[in-house]
């Protein structure tokens, strides 16, 4: 290969990944300015060490990602099959009822900062129904960040595990 | 506590501190607008309430109110709660989310996920 066959091979190389990171993240805004919205779930996946995939909140799940412009959030994640109370009051819960709704659901909310340089957003948790996340400093890794799709990692499990969880959402109409 | 005064409690809360009676009904929409930090709901999510209460331009909105002594679990693992944490967090905690309008002083939810599965899919108004 000659010098000017290998100065043409980088630049198309080059220009081969600007194209494709700029189709994962546009590049006008702060990443920060592109998070600030309501975000959908449409994906929940835990993958674990050994290469299990768990989906605690089904293959349709519901949920939300709310980034506001002054640094609160608040995600919250179900199962869109979570059972009815059927006491229809929370105080009179059976014990499977409450085992249903915690393993098919989890909400919490908080401030967050957002690095830029290592795209990842510091969520400083306010509350969750699950309290032990209190525990563990949370980080969350922007993957993906479009006018309408947004996919986050969180390796800041509770259980330190190893395990890793991978959110996709898109930008709430 | 049951639905219509937790949802009471929720919008005025939420009208309080959005509201100044100066304002035209019309204004309530875009005033409404922001996110809002739980002062008080009442005696069911004492001591140390916590909540939040999200309503965007868009008309989605998500709302949660917990105790503050939620206990952790033992088993560091969500999955692997026992039968008294498990029933604590849903005696001690509520979260929904979906879209809102308002239309005069009423404040109208399509509720799409709640950790009351029983309000999932209804469309509770308040005023």
């Amino acid at each position: 290969m000659n010098r000017s066959n290998a100065l043409n091979i980088s630049v198309i190389t080059t220009l081969g990944l600007v194209l494709s990171l700029g189709g994962t993240f546009a590049q006008t805004k702060s990443l920060k300015d592109q998070l600030v919205a309501a975000w959908t779930l449409t994906s929940w996946e835990q993958v674990f060490k050994d290469g299990t995939k768990r989906q605690d909140f089904g293959p349709n799940p519901k949920g939300v990602a709310s980034f506001d412009a002054n640094g609160h959030f608040f995600f919250m994640f179900a199962k869109p099959d979570l059972p009815k109370i059927a006491a229809t009051d929370r105080t009179k819960v059976t014990p499977q009822e409450a085992q249903a709704i915690n393993l098919g659901s989890i909400a919490y909310f908080g401030t967050y900062a957002v690095d830029e340089a290592s795209k990842t957003i510091a969520l400083q948790l306010e509350s969750s129904t699950y309290p032990n996340q209190l525990s563990v400093p949370q980080k969350r890794v922007i993957t993906a960040l479009t006018a309408d799709e947004l996919k986050l990692t969180n390796a800041t499990t509770t259980a330190g595990d190893g395990s890793t969880i991978n959110f996709v959402f898109k930008r709430a109409k | 506590m049951n639905r219509r005064s937790a949802l009471n409690t929720l919008a005025m809360t939420a009208v309080a501190l959005a509201f100044t009676a100066s304002h035209a009904n019309a204004q309530l929409a875009k005033d409404i607008v922001g996110t809002w930090t739980l002062v008080s709901a009442g005696d069911a999510y004492e001591p140390n309430a916590k909540g939040s209460l999200i309503f965007e331009n868009n008309g989605r909105f998500s709302i949660i109110l917990m105790r503050g002594n939620l206990p952790k679990y033992a088993s560091n693992n969500r999955t692997q709660g026992t039968a008294p944490e498990y029933k604590a967090t849903v005696e001690g905690s509520l979260a929904y989310f979906g879209t809102h309008s308002v239309s005069g002083t009423d404040l109208n939810f399509h509720i799409e996920g709640s950790t009351f599965p029983n309000w999932t899919g209804s469309e509770p108004k308040t005023n």
